[in-house]
């Protein structure tokens, strides 16, 4: 049982400290994936499909494996386990068998003594194929003539909410609007494409190091397609340049190929993907149509919504369905209202398999949400902040599953809406704006929203993680956890954690990189959740270590334990406050009677649940609660928009580490920005996607930036660390619908389809009506 | 994957002869930012590389009394500080400094960005405006053309084998006013999805020497021969720039494409064209 | 497969070296895999993201677009040139302490046209700098932090 520690003092939690891995990133020190080489390393390069979806009728690899230099060529007869990827069922193959269903798919791979070698040689494998006609987009693989790509008629999943009489609050209603809103796909643009590096041991074992976020999952995949035992696999994080929810599921595929190379090679194998190959077909933010209807009173009271949410999960389930379940349960948005029901449905098509990123399905139907938020205002003639302000959630109410807000989980949503709109001048500025003529006209525009931080109901049985600590003899301390570090600071917080919990200096800690030999299976990094698991967990080990240093000391001084706390390096008698000892003597003094001072946390999140008939249910432990509010400038003549300040109030329980944590809200701000005005995957007629470089899939410079005003609310969970919740992805979430809201304030036009890139803005401004 | 065997030379008769004994494609590499990105891209045959970016005859701008000269080897970044380029072709500097990035500009050459035919390219379509004269030696000689000439489509050129671009000239024209403007898919780093290049002079309030060049929106950077016709000799004021502004609209060809529309390219040609006559009006 | 090797001589982080190498290699690959200096990362390989920064003669360029013959006779100055763990060069702890860091795949770039920045204009404002940077792509920070760091830099670099 983890004590309430929120009111204590504390010295290292809430601190600006450097990131621990700071300096080996500044000087270049920092071993990414491709920085590592092993004697005798071979190089990989795939054979990917050229087509949406096709028959594969005949491999032949001769000729590639007769290239010198050449070690070994593999298709999925090559794969001495299963060739099957395991995510949420067992549909996805690592290497495509009779057919390829998407462009872009795995055939079959090579390793060869350069990269260069092994991407000639994968030219020489041949390939017939007969192309199939494919389903290309989330309404073509609904229609009846559609060809059949998975599920049940092309849907993969479906879920469903339904609370109270939506009829019936529609009768009450006093206005009902309804829209079709379109979302678009989103890559992840991780500086770091996905790469692995196999390495097989002597007894038949094999390590694989990579970029990745969810080391456990790379875990099954490398022992599901070698066959091994869980044993013989080992897993080891290289420093990861960016996620984001991109390196959840996908490293897996990767790894199992750069295993099965190095498998039959007998020798070490990397595999770095392109930038193009990394666009082409690693995972995405699904595509969704988000359909919805509003009834509200007069008065801005919400009476009832209906929504149909349908995304496009490409041609494998892989994350969909969860993607799916975490959409729908967000339907409704932070809102407080009785009648509401929502039909989802994830859509199979020959287009890449969408996966994680950054909201999980979230942003979509926040985009949808809010937009209509705003649609209500303005017909009623309300201000937009009022109508939130109005509906806002509050603690006791139930959001649209019936799950009641508690004052223990942290609820700051009012405070995140008064901060965000005090501090971004709202009043003043929605003024100014009301009335503007010329060739240029700036608005101002807002989102709200909530986020289930953890894994959810979705996701209940992974929903615990382990830590290892162990304190040596000098004094210093290794931590070890399950999670990930991929440049959101989990390393630097976790320390913090630690040394906060043993009472140690922070100088003392040091954080190896996850393996999966050294923690037990902790679940995934993914859903703002390491914060709260892993420094739970950690904080599990530490009071292990600190009996055994308190009983050390004890003995030597001849207080009592009971009495005893850990602060500021030292351990104190709480009573008199006076110190007994500094935390090295005491380490000094538990290794002298051979105390164990290693020690295994373990930490199960509260339970949580959902009822698949009527989606009911208890979903997640806590909510992040968040206020975005965008000012645009519009360029009337060109459309073009330039987003010139966002603020962004989050209430994420406790800040650990503030740098940290506006790092979070101004690189995910920066992601949703991207996604609300330029970030666009395009495909051709045949499904092979267009968009293959960085300058045809444009993420925003340091000249398309705003400055963002981070304000950081706390209002602690009672089972987070130090009341610590999440915020790994609610910085992106709303910031699309904010821009597009504070478009509409700047020209009178609402925006329906994102990206709101120019070509679209001037059709909206000309009065053509879009969707 | 590059499929090449680079050969650095150090003069242009040492070009010839390594490219003399060579049958198969050949390419010139000077800065190299559009020709690796090609290679990789697999849009090249295996080649040889001619490394010409050590060519000292082919750097340096240069003031040969009526006209300016720049070796095809002179940077983006050169050209938009370039005092010279500043006086007499504030259009082609304006266009040089909205290039790519800075590491692309430090390396781009005007000599590349022309070679590599783009109708994009930014500082081709702000030369087009200036009376571009383009030099080229091939083995056989030199000889000279105006720039218009060179371009016969997207990624094409009139350039004989083994012929190397050497350099352009322009004549001085002083009180030149211009300037280039372009649209892209964010506010920096980006290929321009339509852009204008504008030069002329202005006296007495009067439009003079007007050329106005069009990127992105045609097989190649084309003229506005109609809007500049229409300019000549006018008083600059509200009601001319709204008429070029309309009148410009019917002087392109533009295709929809990954980066924007037929349509909306279309449109924003007149938008840039009245947005740069406002700015010529309002020289310093 | 098309391939010769030539021999090039460069200054790297101030001392000289000669290297043979397949010619159609970019700098890029034979910082990474010939000389075994890591700390220059590829992004793209395309001129896209500028996390391949390096200078040469100064200037910031992409070590991804420029073959090795390029660079015969230059000065070149890598990640590994500026400071190390111990002695982290200013704009190094600059960037370390004012968050300008996440993953630090595109941090090494940074520093290099950062450094290129405040050795030709030692007290930018913040449309300099922005300028400077805009060849350089970061997808985790929002590039806010890294301009405090420029800033914070260019005051200790004075």
């Amino acid at each position: 049982m983890i004590e309430r520690q929120v009111s204590v003092v504390m010295s290292i939690v809430g601190e600006r400290v450097v990131r621990v891995d700071a300096a080996e990133k500044a000087t270049g020190r920092a071993k990414f994936i491709d920085d590592m080489k092993f004697p005798g390393m071979l190089h990989a390069s795939v054979l990917r499909s050229p087509y949406a979806h096709a028959k594969i009728l005949s491999i032949d690899k001769s000729e590639a494996e007769a290239v010198p230099g050449v070690y070994a060529v593999c298709t999925h007869e090559d794969v001495p386990g299963k060739n099957r990827h395991h995510v949420v069922t067992d549909d996805q193959p690592f290497f495509a068998e009779d057919v390829a269903r998407h462009y872009g798919e795995a055939i079959a791979a090579v390793a060869a003594e350069t990269r260069e070698l092994a991407e000639y040689a994968v030219t020489k494998i041949k390939v017939e194929y007969e192309e199939l006609p494919a389903a290309l987009g989330l309404e073509n693989a609904l229609l009846d003539e559609a060809p059949y790509v998975g599920g049940e008629e092309n849907i993969f999943r479906r879920y469903k909410i339904r609370k109270g009489d939506v009829d019936k609050g529609f009768d009450e209603s006093d206005i009902v609007i309804e829209h079709k809103f379109v979302t678009p796909y989103q890559e992840h643009a991780y500086l770091e494409t996905n790469g692995a590096l196999a390495v097989p041991g002597s007894v038949g074992d094999m390590t694989v190091y990579g970029t990745m976020q969810c080391p456990f999952y790379v875990l099954h995949a490398v022992s599901d397609v070698l066959g091994l035992p869980q044993n013989m696999v080992r897993i080891i994080q290289a420093a990861t340049g960016g996620g984001f929810g991109g390196k959840e599921d996908v490293p897996s595929l990767v790894a199992a190929i750069a295993a099965v190379l190095a498998c039959k090679a007998g020798r070490p194998v990397k595999y770095i993907l392109s930038r193009e190959e990394d666009l082409i077909c690693m995972s995405k933010r699904h595509p969704a149509i988000v359909r919805i209807k509003m009834g509200a009173k007069k008065t801005g009271e919400l009476t009832a919504i209906e929504a149909d949410y349908k995304v496009n999960a490409g041609a494998y389930v892989t994350l969909s369905t969860i993607v799916l379940w975490r959409g729908t349960v967000h339907v409704a948005g932070p809102y407080r209202c009785p009648n509401v029901k929502v039909d989802a449905a994830a859509v199979a098509t020959n287009m890449v398999p969408c996966g994680a990123y950054r909201g999980f399905g979230t942003p979509q139907v926040i985009f949808a949400h809010e937009s209509m938020m705003d649609e209500l205002a303005f017909r009623l003639g309300m201000d937009p902040l009022e109508i939130r302000k109005i509906n806002a959630l509050c603690v006791g109410d139930e959001t649209s599953t019936g799950q009641v807000i508690t004052e223990e989980m942290g609820m700051g949503l009012m405070e995140t809406i008064e901060r965000a709109s005090e501090e971004s001048g709202w009043a003043e500025k929605r003024k100014k704006y009301s009335n503007q003529e010329g060739e240029t006209r700036k608005g101002i525009g807002m989102s709200t929203f909530l986020y289930g931080v953890g894994l959810g109901a979705g996701g209940n049985y992974m929903a615990r993680a382990g830590a290892h600590i162990q304190v040596y003899d000098d004094a210093s301390v290794l931590l070890a956890v399950g999670t990930a570090e991929m440049g959101q600071g989990m390393k630097t917080v976790l320390s913090q954690i630690a040394a906060e919990e043993l009472g140690c200096p922070l100088e003392n800690v040091s954080i190896i990189m996850t393996d999966t030999s050294h923690v037990p299976d902790s679940g995934p990094t993914v859903a703002s959740r390491s914060t709260v698991v892993s420094g739970n967990a950690l904080r599990d080990a530490a009071m292990k270590i600190k009996a055994g240093l308190y009983a050390a000391v004890s003995k030597k001084k001849g207080v009592p334990p009971e009495v005893m706390e850990s602060r500021d390096g030292a351990i104190y008698n709480r009573e008199n406050g006076k110190m007994l000892m500094t935390f090295g003597e005491a380490v000094n003094a538990a290794t002298g009677t051979r105390k164990h001072l290693a020690a295994q946390g373990w930490y199960i999140s509260p339970n949580t649940d959902f009822n698949e008939e009527d989606g009911h249910g208890n979903i997640y432990f806590t909510y992040t609660w968040v206020t975005q509010v965008a000012e645009v400038e519009v360029d009337m003549r060109t459309g073009q928009v330039t987003v010139e300040h966002l603020t962004c109030a989050h209430d994420i329980g406790r800040a650990i580490n503030p740098t940290l944590m506006e790092g979070q809200i101004q690189g995910g701000s920066s992601q949703g920005m991207g996604y609300g005005t330029m970030e666009e995957i395009l495909y051709d007629k045949k499904g092979r996607m267009l968009t293959t470089s960085l300058s045809t899939y444009m993420i925003p410079t340091i000249q398309d930036m705003p400055d963002v005003t981070p304000i950081i609310v706390e209002h602690p969970y009672k089972e987070g660390p130090y009341g610590a919740k999440g915020v790994g992805e609610t910085p992106l979430m709303g910031i699309a619908p904010a821009v597009t809201n504070a478009i509409r304030s700047a020209t009178g036009v609402p925006i329906r389809e994102i990206p709101a890139k120019p070509e679209r803005v001037l059709k909206s401004l000309e009065g053509e009506e879009i969707l | 994957m590059i499929q090449a065997v680079v050969k650095r030379v150090k003069s242009i008769p040492e070009a010839f002869e390594k490219a003399s004994g060579h049958s198969g494609p050949l390419y010139y590499l000077a800065g190299g930012t559009d020709l690796v990105c090609k290679a990789k891209d697999r849009l090249l045959p295996p080649a040889l590389w001619l490394d010409i970016s050590g060519i000292e005859e082919l750097t340096g701008i240069k003031d040969e009394g009526d006209s300016i000269h720049i070796g095809s080897l002179v940077t983006h970044t050169a050209l938009s500080e370039h005092p010279l380029i500043k006086k007499y072709a504030p259009a082609l500097s304006d266009a040089a400094s909205q290039v790519g990035s800075p590491q692309i500009r430090n390396r781009g050459t005007i000599g590349g960005n022309s070679g590599n035919a783009s109708p994009a390219g930014d500082c081709v379509t702000a030369l087009y405006t200036l009376d571009t004269t383009i030099h080229l030696e091939c083995p056989a000689g030199p000889r000279s053309l105006p720039l218009e000439k060179f371009f016969t489509g997207p990624g094409k050129t009139v350039c004989k084998e083994k012929e190397i671009i050497t350099g352009f000239s322009f004549p001085k024209k002083e009180g030149a006013r211009g300037c280039f403007l372009k649209l892209g898919q964010r506010k920096t780093l980006a290929i321009s999805k339509v852009s204008l290049a504008l030069s002329c002079t202005l006296e007495v309030g009067r439009l003079h020497d007007v050329k106005i060049a069009l990127g992105a929106v045609a097989p190649t950077v084309i003229h506005a021969p109609r809007c500049e016709e229409m300019l000549a000799g006018k008083e600059l004021n509200d009601s001319l720039i709204a008429e070029s502004g309309t009148l410009i609209q019917t002087e392109s060809c533009p295709i929809d494409d990954l980066r924007s529309t037929e349509g909306y390219r279309c449109k924003m040609t007149g938008v840039l064209m009245e947005r740069a006559l406002k700015k010529v009006a309002l020289w310093k | 497969m098309l391939s010769e090797k030539v021999k090039v001589s460069f200054i790297l982080n101030g001392s000289p070296v000669e290297v043979e190498v397949p010619s159609h290699h970019t700098l890029l690959e034979v910082l990474r895999e010939r000389l075994n200096l890591t700390g220059t990362k590829e992004g793209c390989g395309k001129g896209e993201c500028g996390a391949c920064t390096v200078l040469m003669n100064g200037e910031p360029v992409c070590s991804c677009m420029l073959m090795i013959t390029q660079v015969e006779g230059a000065e070149i100055l890598t990640i590994e040139g500026l400071g190390d763990l111990e002695n982290p060069h200013p704009i190094q702890r600059a960037f370390m302490e004012n968050g300008a860091i996440q993953c630090g795949f595109c941090t090494p770039g940074f520093i290099m046209t950062a450094y290129a920045l405040l050795m030709k204009n030692p007290n930018p404002d913040r449309k300099q700098i922005k300028e400077a940077l805009s060849g350089n792509i970061c997808r985790c920070t929002g590039y806010m932090k890294i301009e405090e760091a420029v800033m914070n830099a260019a005051r200790e670099v004075k």
